[in-house]
């Protein structure tokens, strides 16, 4: 068996995965290790725990805030952004 | 609303290995977990279609295919992947479950609520972290997320990394980054190997775990990776895009406090640090389990010597795995096995005498694997000399940006004495992790009792749902 390549864009750039993977794996396999600013200091945030236990790694998932990158799988056709505070 | 006879929360060893046992003994298992795949932390895995990766990252996978396929092919066993359980309630009758899951593969998430007079909770736990100076620049993480990076996904954290903090745990993963290409700048565990002198016959009576470590420091020579013992990571550092581009490491004392003039600092795009594991009691709490604070100071579920934590004649809950506290993925398999047996005898499908006969070697081997994950945690105690890395400024509550100096104006100038005060003064431990990574510390800052670890360790709701989830939910 082959592994599928997934199509999606992150913040309007084509990103490519592998089926199967998680948000935050293909965000860094393609070299971007921010996933939010805070709402308070605007300061960066990445992936942190990488299970879902501690919610930094925030991204916009089709419009939809509050995701976790780390336990969100990665589909065809999906939008990304990097999320700016508590989200749109 | 799903009924089910026994239900089972988590897929990892502990759950999986429960759920074979009581459905080998007839009972209609429901085994729900939030991941994609079974497995839970260890046996974390990809798509069948990159099992040759998925055998090379694990130190055994075949162990974990074994259990994973007879879960899957057992037709007691429904599993039910991707269901999040956010609220749980338990009666005299029974245990209500609401999980936010989709119905069918490809659907998106709605709310499904399961019903059962017996549970057992096999949560498992989630890494340690502890705050430092620029803890929260990207890039820093756990070893924990670099290891589910690499196994869940055949991802790599980074090109040139840092492993760091304490415990047996850095091994694997110093050695999984290593054979994936990534080039490992340094890897410090906080503690003297000196250490295990005094538990050497419970290291030679568990040959099987010694000879994992010297498979991993095998690996880590041919690498010319040499582990410094007495050293931590006491500061990290951006670059003005904001990303991490090194780390200072300093050696410390056994009671972690620094080395004044030791420090070092290492450049490296990824660093990984982890202090141990804290297991999520999250459920437990929720559905009232008792609950007492373990040997390495984290909230545990309290279970009797069947893995009871809650029972009258119409219901139990029982609790398995790192849940009940930290013990590793061996252990975790014995706690399931009996948690397992143990609702079978409840429902009445085994007697007594069987009980007793098919557990006696399980209960000897638990034993055996206590013992061990006792002595790792005498010998990777983590000491609150780490309150000594941090400045007024570090972050302690990295959800509601909370600094260590607003949490001393909370004692000092309001009077704050425990760790609700604190959170009230301060909203520390009120974002959305809702306390899960700065609980454990903010109880070790202010050095209070364990009635108050307890309960804070309490949350009101397993997981925060979003007014967005919620409104995907095609029924509202
Ligand atoms: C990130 C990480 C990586 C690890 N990697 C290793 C390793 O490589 N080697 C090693 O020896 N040990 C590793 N460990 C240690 C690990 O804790 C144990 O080895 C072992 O996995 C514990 O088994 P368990 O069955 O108790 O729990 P886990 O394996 O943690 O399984 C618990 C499961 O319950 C699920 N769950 C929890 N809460 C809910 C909920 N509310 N709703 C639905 N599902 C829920 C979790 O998603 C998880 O799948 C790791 C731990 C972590 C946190
Ligand atoms: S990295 Fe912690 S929730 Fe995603």
């Amino acid at each position: 068996m082959s592994e599928k390549v997934i199509t999606c864009t992150l913040n309007g750039v084509i990103l490519t995965a592998i089926s199967g993977q998680s948000i935050a794996a293909a965000m860094i396999s393609s070299g971007e290790r921010i996933n939010r600013t805070t709402r308070i200091d605007g300061s960066f945030r990445g992936i942190f725990c990488g299970i879902g236990a501690c919610f930094d790694c925030l991204v916009v998932v089709d419009g939809v805030s509050n995701q976790r990158a780390c336990i969100t799988e990665v589909r065809n056709g999906m939008t990304i952004q990097t999320q700016r505070g508590a989200g749109p | 609303m799903i009924r089910s006879e026994v239900i089972v929360v988590g897929a990892g060893p502990a759950g999986m290995n429960a759920a074979l046992h009581a459905a080998n003994s007839e009972c209609e298992v429901l085994l729900i977990d939030n991941g994609n795949r079974l497995g839970g932390q260890y046996w974390r895995h990809m798509p069948k279609e990159r099992d040759s990766l998925n055998y090379s990252l694990h130190y055994d996978f075949a162990k974990a295919v074994k259990l994973r396929d007879a879960v899957l092919n057992h037709d007691k066993i429904t599993v039910k992947s991707q269901a999040q359980i956010w609220s749980a309630t338990a009666n005299d009758k029974g245990v209500v479950l609401h999980a936010l899951a989709p119905r069918n593969l490809g659907d998106l998430p709605t709310e499904i609520v399961f019903e059962t007079q017996h549970l057992i909770l096999a949560t498992g736990a989630y890494d340690r972290a502890l705050p430092f100076p620029g803890w929260n620049i990207p890039g820093v993480m756990t070893p924990g997320a670099a290891q589910s990076l690499l196994k869940g996904h055949g991802v790599v954290a980074g090109k040139k990394m840092v492993i760091a903090g304490t415990g047996p745990f850095l091994l694997p993963v110093a050695s999984s980054l290593v054979e994936q290409g990534v080039e490992v700048v340094g890897l410090f565990e906080a503690h003297s190997p000196k250490r295990w002198v005094r538990h050497l016959s419970v290291l030679l009576s568990n040959l099987g775990k010694l000879f994992e470590g010297f498979h991993y420091a095998w690996i880590l020579n041919r690498h010319a990776v040499r582990m410094k013992f007495g050293y931590a990571v006491v500061e990290a550092h951006a670059s003005d895009a904001g990303i991490l581009t090194a780390v200072t490491v300093a050696r410390i004392r056994p009671d972690f406090t620094i080395l004044v003039g030791s420090e070092k600092r290492i450049e490296c795009d990824a660093a990984a640090i982890g202090w141990g594991f804290t297991p999520d009691t999250s459920l437990a709490g929720a559905l009232g389990l008792p609950q007492k604070v373990d040997v390495d100071g984290a909230v545990v579920v309290s279970v009797d010597e069947r893995q009871v934590a809650l029972a009258n004649s119409e219901m139990s809950v029982h609790a398995a795995g790192e849940v009940t506290g930290v013990g590793g993925s061996v252990l975790s398999l014995h706690e399931g096995a009996l948690a397992g047996l143990s609702c079978a005898l409840l429902r009445g499908k085994i007697t007594e005498k069987q009980y007793r006969d098919s557990t006696k070697n399980i209960y000897a081997a638990r034993l055996h694997a206590e013992k061990f994950a006792r002595v790792l945690k005498d010998v990777y105690v983590v000491p609150d000399g780490w309150r000594n890395w941090v400045t007024p400024s570090t972050l302690i509550c990295r959800c509601e940006e909370v600094s260590c100096g607003q949490v001393d104006a909370a004692v000092d100038e309001l009077g704050a004495r425990n760790s609700r005060d604190v959170k009230l003064f301060s909203r520390v431990g009120m974002g959305m992790c809702q306390g899960r990574v700065c609980g454990r510390n903010i109880a070790g800052y202010l050095g209070t009792d364990d009635a108050d670890r307890i309960r804070n360790a309490r949350r009101p709701i397993i997981a925060p749902i979003t007014l967005g989830e919620l409104a995907q939910d095609p029924l509202l």
